[in-house]
């Protein structure tokens, strides 16, 4: 570390004094480091809380997108199982007029006519596409859920990084008020010093 | 740069002291007015935080209601299936396992609501369910498409079992569009919420620099006066000085 050198008093100030103004400009150095790590915190502060209004952002976004997706797949499902449910009834009723027609029991599987077969093969289809949308809304309701928690963690950290910011500005803040409050009072010793001095000269040039 | 004239009596320090305080109490107004538009700015947007706040809050009832719906939908669509599983006079095996799915989404809900089991739980049983379920819906599409012959009646029953859970299912659409929009308003909510609390914290933080900075004008102003005193006393001692030595 280099010492600086004190210049030779020139100007009627005594060495003291000489000393004093350094020293408030040691002190105005602090001042101007904490007033940079003091904004330098701010602005850390302010970034993260941006950071986490964006993650609640996206969070909406995404709780939206899940809605829309699952409430359409669900609307779907719903609507291929009421067509399944209409196309099975027609194949029930015609089986059971088959079964009727050839005198079968219960137990046993009765032969379907063609639109019977037909209407089974349509309730078949829509209970397969019913029971898949069904799936893939209970897959995005999974994917929806872990991207909505991955937005409420990361939120959860910019929320603890601002309060760390905050807690770093308000040490910043506080070691600047005291810098510059001990730079005020040096400030006026270095003026009555000057005084001093000036009076000093005053009373070594007065005509004896 | 202007230059102002020396009018008075008194010395180049005396006037740059002189000049100094007026520039001290221009700051003083300039502070002052910062401190007084930062309160404004602070009341606005804690008004608009209290609002936001109020809107999620009516926002969060509005998901709840939508999630009361969803899982009413949802015990229906189950009971439903169950139902036209029991008319369908297939496999046992089919049947009885669409009964436990059903009976395990019913189950699992009964348990969330009454505290049973967490939402999570909840939901893990739910998906095994909706497994069991679909599994037993997929055996029955598969290897059951040639059925055992029903009553009417059965086949009846069946339909009207069959369309409730259609419509129930239907039905759980709509609610979980309804209980995501809630959700996702909300949320947009206490983003805004945040983001007003935040605009009023750097509004507190400008305030709280305007006050110091006000403070510290207002010693420096003092300290500048009291040096200003002192140097108009040394210059008039020094006229009357240089007069007596002009007049010998």
């Amino acid at each position: 570390m280099n010492t600086p050198t004190i210049a030779p008093s020139i100007h009627g100030m005594s060495f003291e004094t000489d000393l004093a103004m350094l020293e408030i400009q040691n002190e105005q150095v602090t001042y101007q480091a904490d007033s940079g790590l003091l904004e330098a915190a701010r602005a850390a502060k302010r970034e993260h809380e941006r950071e986490q209004v964006d993650e609640l952002r996206d969070k909406a976004s995404n709780l939206l997108a899940s809605g829309i997706t699952q409430g359409l797949l669900l609307v779907g499902s719903g609507a291929a199982q009421g067509l399944g449910a209409a196309s099975q009834y027609g194949a029930d009723m015609d089986r059971a007029k088959t079964a009727e027609q050839a005198g079968a029991t219960c137990k046993e599987t009765p032969v379907l006519t063609a639109t019977g077969a037909a209407a089974q093969r349509g309730a078949n289809s829509y209970g397969a596409a019913s029971k898949g949308l069904d799936g893939l809304a209970k897959g995005a309701d999974l994917a929806f859920n872990a991207v909505a928690a991955n937005n409420d963690a990361d939120a959860a950290d910019a929320s603890h990084e601002a309060e760390d910011a905050k807690w770093r500005a308000d040490d910043a803040a506080t070691a600047r008020q005291r810098d510059q409050s001990l730079l005020d009072q040096n400030l006026s010793v270095v003026h009555d010093m000057l005084r001093s001095d000036e009076e000093t000269m005053r009373n070594l040039l007065r005509p004896a | 740069m202007n230059t102002m004239p020396c009018l008075s009596t008194g010395s180049i320090a005396t006037q740059l002291l002189v000049l100094e305080e007026e520039q001290r109490a221009s700051d003083l107004h300039a502070n002052k007015d910062e401190a007084a538009i930062d309160t404004n700015e602070i009341q606005r947007q804690h008004v608009a935080q209290q609002r936001a706040e109020d809107e999620a809050r009516q926002k969060a009832e509005s998901a709840s209601t939508w999630g009361t719906v969803l899982d009413v939908a949802k015990d229906v669509a189950a009971v439903g299936a169950v139902a036209a599983a029991a008319f369908t006079g297939g496999s046992t095996l089919i049947v009885a396992a669409a009964i436990i799915g059903g009976a395990g989404t019913v189950g699992a809900d009964v348990a969330k609501r009454t505290g049973v089991i967490n939402e999570k739980t909840a939901m893990w049983i739910e998906l095994g369910s909706a497994v069991v379920s679909g599994g037993a819906g997929a055996v029955a599409l598969l290897g059951g498409g040639a059925s055992a012959a029903i009553s009417e009646t059965a086949a009846v029953g069946k339909a009207a079992a069959g369309s409730t859970a259609a419509v129930a299912t239907a039905t759980e659409g709509v609610a979980t569009y309804g209980k995501n929009h809630a959700l996702a308003s909300e949320t947009s909510l206490q983003a805004d919420a945040a983001q007003a609390d935040n605009n009023a914290g750097e509004a507190s933080e400008r305030f709280g620099d305007a006050v110091r900075a006000m403070e510290h004008s207002n010693a420096s102003f003092n300290q500048a006066s009291a040096v200003a005193s002192q140097l108009e006393a040394a210059d008039s001692e020094l006229s009357t000085s240089l007069i007596n030595t002009i007049r010998g």
